[in-house]
């Protein structure tokens, strides 16, 4: 039964932009920086349930903030 | 067409303050004589998420101005950083979202997930 909760209820994800009446924005550090994972990797859509057309913005603003050393490429010292 | 820029730039944090102040100086000149120079916004130092130039900390400067795009001033001002040794790194872009620096450190709602299809059984 629990199993088939599961499956069967369907989380529909809100674009956190468009809750918050944002765009991405590379020097919004801590807003770009919950849409990477701990290595560093740009979270897929299907996780973070941005839309596209902020998805792509966002994925522009965390290019720019990785190369102002605002977000790391690789993130070290994980283990 | 006119449009507004932006450009940060990353001083080396090892240098004194003065120092900066000096080249911040420079940048800013060279913005008021060539542009409708606008602000300077000052992020301070801040340590970075890798080391460039064997350094580990920078100091941040956001300049913002207005120009005609004929002018090219992002080539001049790209001639104008990557000959100064105290600035590790520098990206200058159109500037899309004016408000957003004054909103930098504003707090944000949590993401949240509404149930719209759940089956209760």
């Amino acid at each position: 039964m629990m199993n088939n909760k599961r499956y069967n209820s369907r989380l529909k994800k809100v674009c956190w932009f468009d809750q918050n009446a944002t765009q991405p924005d590379y020097k919004d550090q801590k807003v770009v920086e919950r849409f990477v994972t701990e290595r560093g990797k740009i979270v897929p859509r299907r996780l973070s349930g941005v839309c596209s057309k902020h998805q792509k913005k966002l994925a522009v603003a965390i290019k720019r903030a990785r190369y102002l050393a605002l977000l790391p490429f690789v993130a070290e010292n994980i283990r | 067409m006119k449009q507004t820029y932006e450009t940060v730039v990353i001083f080396d944090g090892t240098l004194s303050e003065e120092t900066i102040r000096k080249e911040n100086g420079k940048i800013e000149d060279f913005l008021k004589s060539n542009t409708e120079f606008e602000k300077t916004d000052v992020w301070g130092k801040r340590s970075l998420a890798y080391i460039i130039k064997k350094k580990k900390s920078g100091v941040y400067h956001l300049y913002i101005y207005q120009d005609q795009s004929e002018h090219n001033v992002a080539q001049k001002i790209e001639k104008l950083l990557k000959l100064n040794d105290s600035v590790l790194r520098h990206l200058t872009v159109i500037r899309e979202i004016p408000e957003i620096v004054e909103r930098r450190n504003r707090d944000f709602v949590e993401p949240v997930e509404a149930d719209v299809e759940g089956d209760e059984q």
